[in-house]
């Protein structure tokens, strides 16, 4: 990998291949509605076919909601355990969703795409190749889209949470970053260049104790192994 | 596509349970709500822009793109 911080290295992303990391996945919070209509809007309107390659994939959050709002969405993730989980889920099986599993830097796609996605995504791709191969997949007038979400967490989270996660979290080179911040740094160096941004309405998604310790297990640090805790894995 | 490595490093089953129970604990400390739920309130959000290659970049790979 070129030049990166330590905290995106394969030595921690690859725990994403983990059963019981992708199980944890469902306890996370989805995606606004509305995004996936403002997402349709920044496809450039000559744009044809209206095909999206959706870049670190996981279990499908962006692209299961896209499939059926386009032409076509290629879902690519380098997990093989992800992929078959977004298969089973809602939408997964859709017609125009095709799911690819390899690593977004060098995987077979099927190019022009009027849109690139990567939803909480990016910060585990090699940058300076990614980047420029983004720009040859792209139609003209494509754009790359970093899709996130900004959360207005309540004071004990800020204040309780961040601490234990610091404490038993097994990427020990963690330090705190934004993907606004990857960008502007990528801009810098001539591998990228901003031209805009949108948010959407602010939602509340509720959901149990439980449920929420879960998808702990989910984030990079925190894999319970290969299989987790029910095969003692 | 042949099977990728895992070199990354798992919780230890004892420290996943410790910090499991931390996390309720904390949890059920702070949430106020009559049925226990914990309330996310988020937006979604969209970075848009053009991906650039470099004059002269060296990582271009050997792809039929």
């Amino acid at each position: 990998m070129s030049n990166q911080p330590k905290q995106f290295r394969f030595k921690y992303s690859s725990i994403f291949q983990d059963e019981s990391v992708v199980r944890a996945y469902r306890y996370r919070p989805r995606y606004p509605a509305e995004l996936f209509e403002l997402l349709t809007k920044l496809m450039p309107p000559t744009c044809s076919p209206r095909a999206v390659l959706d870049a670190g994939c996981g279990t499908g959050f962006v692209a299961r909601s896209l499939a059926p709002l386009l032409e076509r969405v290629d879902a690519v993730d380098f997990s093989a355990a992800a992929i078959r989980e977004g298969r089973r889920l809602p939408g997964g099986d859709h017609p125009q969703l095709r799911w690819i599993v390899g690593p977004i830097e060098s995987v077979a796609v099927d190019p022009p795409y009027c849109l690139i996605t990567a939803g909480a995504s990016m910060h585990w791709f090699d940058w300076e190749v990614a980047f420029p191969r983004f720009a040859r997949l792209l139609a003209p007038g494509g754009l790359f889209v970093a899709v996130g979400m900004r959360h207005d967490r309540p004071g004990w989270m800020r204040e309780e949470l961040e601490p234990v996660l610091a404490r038993y979290s097994m990427n020990r080179d963690f330090a705190p970053y934004s993907a606004g911040a990857i960008l502007a740094d990528l801009e810098e160096r001539g591998f990228y260049r901003s031209l805009g941004s949108a948010q959407t309405d602010t939602i509340e998604w509720r959901q149990p104790i439980g449920e929420w310790v879960e998808s702990i297990h989910a984030r990079n640090g925190f894999s319970r192994g290969p299989d987790g805790p029910e095969t003692g894995g | 596509m042949p099977a990728m490595a895992f070199p990354g490093d798992r919780m230890d089953p004892k420290l996943a349970a410790e910090a499991d129970a931390l996390l309720t604990e904390i949890a059920t400390r702070n949430v106020s709500s009559p049925d226990g739920l914990i309330t996310h309130r988020y937006a979604g959000t969209l970075l848009w822009g053009q991906p650039l290659e470099p004059a002269g970049n060296k990582n271009r790979p050997k792809l039929c793109d």
